[in-house]
C-alpha cells in the first residue's frame, strides 16, 4: 500500500462512524468465542502428525500456503494415525496368525513327541470310522502332562479313527472325532484310552497365547492336543503351582508391653448412709367455696 | 509455534487464544450458521501443518487465514451441492431487527459488540467488502496479504476497502452514533 492509500484508509478508518464499527470489530475477545478451547485444543493434539518422521510432503511456508490454490491446502502428510478400524483389522489378523502358529506347534510337536518315544502302534488301517462297531485300531499313548500342562476338554472322540502314520493321520484324527461327537456322545462312547484322556495340553506348550483353549478341544484319541483356539492377549487361566503366595513379613517390629501403671488402685467408697424414711403426705388443703347470694 | 508443533498443550492453547476470536468473527462474516464448526476445521488443518510449519507470526496469520477461507469456499460448495442453508437464529434475527428497523438513527454505535459489528459490515456491505474490510481490521492484514487469500490484485482489495469504509462512513454518519 502506497502512502497515499495509507492515508485515504487513515482517513476513512478514523471517522467517528466507521472507527466505532471497526473497534468493534477489533474489540477484546468475548467469552463465547473462546469457548471449546479444551475440545479444539484436544483436536489439534490428536491431528497432529504423530512420530517423528518428517512430512514427505514439504509443507509450504505461509508465504507460499497463500499462492496456492484453494483446493491444494498445505497439509503435512506425515503418517497417518491408524484408524480404529484398521486397528481392528490388524489385530484379528494378528490372532489368526498366532492361532494359526499354535495349531502348528502344537500339532508336530506333539506328532514328534509320539514318534520319538516309539509308542504308536498302527493296529490297521482298516479300522476306519465307518466302521459300525468300531475298536480302537490305535493306541496312542499321549505325552504326559507337564505341570503346567492344561488338560482340554476336548469331546472324547469315538476311537474309529485310525491313525497309522502317526503325524498325518493324527491330524486326520482330529477332524473326524469333531464329527463322531455327534453320533457317540461322551466319553463312553470313545475307545478305551483313546478318549479325552489324552486329550492333554498341547496348549500348555505355547505359553501365553494359549488363552481359551479348552474351546474345541480335540480329538479322538489320536491327537492329544487342545489346539485352542488362542485368542491374542487373553490371560492364560494359570493353573500354575501358585507361585505367588509370598511369605511376607512385617516390618513393623511387634509391640513391646508397656510400663507398668504408677496409678494407685481404686480406693473402695465408704457405703451410703441409709436413706431417711419417707414423710407421711399430707392432704392438699380444700377451701370451701359458697356460693354467691342473688341479687333481687 | 515449534512448542505447538510438537504438540505441547499450553502452546497449542495459546495459539487458540490469540487467534480464534479473530478467526471466529471472519468466519462468521461469512457464514455465521456454521462458523464454529469451521474454525474446528481449521484449527485440525494447522495442527496437521505446524509440524512443517517455518515462519513468524505474521506469516501464521496469512496461513491461518488462508486456511479459512479455503474452508469457507469449500462450504459454499457443499451448499450449492446439497441445496439446503442452515441459518442460526443469529442469522435470523439480524442486527436491525434487534434495533427496531432500518432506521440508522436507532442505532447506538458506541455499544455495540463485535458479533453487530460483524452483522452490520456484513448486512451493508458487498461480500467481497466485507471479506476485505474483516481480513484488514480484525485479521490485521495488508493489503497484499489480503490480495493473495482472496486471490485478487492488489489494487482491487485497496479499492474494495476504500469503498467499504466510504460505504460505512455514508451508512453511519456522526450524527447516528449516539441516539
Amino acid at each position: 500500500m502506497t502512502h497515499d492509500d495509507q492515508d485515504r484508509w487513515d482517513d476513512l478508518r478514523h471517522r467517528p462512524g466507521v472507527a466505532t464499527l471497526l473497534d468493534a470489530l477489533a474489540g477484546p475477545p468475548t467469552a463465547d468465542e473462546l469457548a471449546g478451547e479444551a475440545d479444539v485444543v484436544a483436536a489439534m493434539q490428536a491431528a497432529l502428525p504423530t512420530g517423528v518422521a518428517a512430512p514427505t510432503e514439504p509443507v509450504p511456508s505461509a508465504a507460499t500456503a497463500t499462492e496456492t490454490a484453494p483446493d491444494s491446502e498445505p497439509v503435512a502428510t506425515g503418517p497417518v494415525p491408524p484408524t480404529r478400524f484398521g486397528r481392528a483389522r490388524r489385530g484379528r489378523r494378528r490372532v489368526v496368525v498366532r492361532g494359526a502358529a499354535v495349531v502348528g506347534a502344537v500339532t508336530f510337536g506333539l506328532a514328534g513327541a509320539a514318534a520319538a518315544a516309539g509308542i504308536v502302534t498302527v493296529v490297521a488301517r482298516e479300522w476306519s470310522d465307518r466302521s459300525p462297531d468300531p475298536t480302537p485300531p490305535t493306541t496312542v499313548e499321549a505325552p504326559r502332562p507337564s505341570a503346567s500342562d492344561r488338560p482340554g476338554d476336548g469331546d472324547p472322540g469315538d476311537g474309529a479313527t485310525t491313525c497309522p502314520d502317526g503325524e498325518v493321520d493324527c491330524a486326520a484324527g482330529a477332524t473326524t472325532t469333531t464329527t463322531s461327537t455327534t453320533s457317540v456322545p461322551g466319553r463312553e462312547a470313545g475307545a478305551p484310552g483313546n478318549g479325552a484322556d489324552q486329550g492333554n495340553g498341547p496348549v500348555a506348550q505355547v505359553p501365553g497365547n494359549q488363552g481359551q483353549g479348552e474351546g474345541e478341544g480335540p480329538a479322538g484319541g489320536e491327537v492329544p492336543g487342545n489346539q485352542g483356539q488362542g485368542q491374542d492377549g487373553d490371560p492364560g487361566q494359570g493353573q500354575g503351582p501358585g507361585e505367588n503366595q509370598g511369605q511376607g513379613q512385617s516390618r513393623t517390629p511387634p509391640s513391646q508391653p508397656g510400663p507398668p501403671s504408677t496409678l494407685p488402685p481404686p480406693a473402695s467408697g465408704d457405703p451410703g448412709a441409709a436413706g431417711a424414711a419417707a414423710t407421711a403426705a399430707t392432704p392438699s388443703s380444700t377451701v370451701p367455696v359458697t356460693p354467691a347470694p342473688r341479687r333481687p | 509455534m515449534a512448542a505447538a508443533g510438537k504438540g505441547e498443550h499450553w502452546a497449542l492453547t495459546v495459539l487458540f487464544r490469540a487467534y480464534q476470536p479473530m478467526l471466529l468473527r471472519y468466519l462468521r462474516s461469512q457464514d455465521a450458521g456454521v462458523a464454529d464448526d469451521l474454525a474446528s476445521d481449521v484449527w485440525v488443518a494447522v495442527a496437521r501443518g505446524l509440524r512443517g510449519f517455518d515462519d513468524d507470526e505474521a506469516g501464521f496469520r496469512r496461513w491461518l487465514f488462508t486456511i479459512a477461507r479455503r474452508r469457507v469456499i469449500e462450504h459454499r460448495r457443499k451448499l450449492t451441492r446439497r441445496r439446503t442453508d442452515p441459518a442460526s437464529p443469529d442469522t435470523l434475527d439480524g442486527p436491525d431487527r434487534r434495533r427496531g428497523g432500518d432506521d440508522p438513527a436507532d442505532l447506538v454505535l458506541d455499544r455495540i459488540t463485535a458479533q453487530e459489528a460483524i452483522d452490520l459490515v456484513a448486512a451493508d456491505l458487498t461480500p467481497d467488502q466485507a471479506e476485505a474490510v474483516l481480513l484488514r481490521v480484525v485479521a490485521g492484514l495488508d493489503v497484499a496479504d489480503i490480495a493473495r487469500i482472496m486471490d485478487r490484485p492488489p489494487g482491487t482489495v485497496r479499492v474494495l476497502c476504500h469503498r467499504a469504509l466510504k460505504r460505512l462512513a455514508a451508512r453511519f454518519p456522526e450524527g447516528v452514533l449516539v441516539e
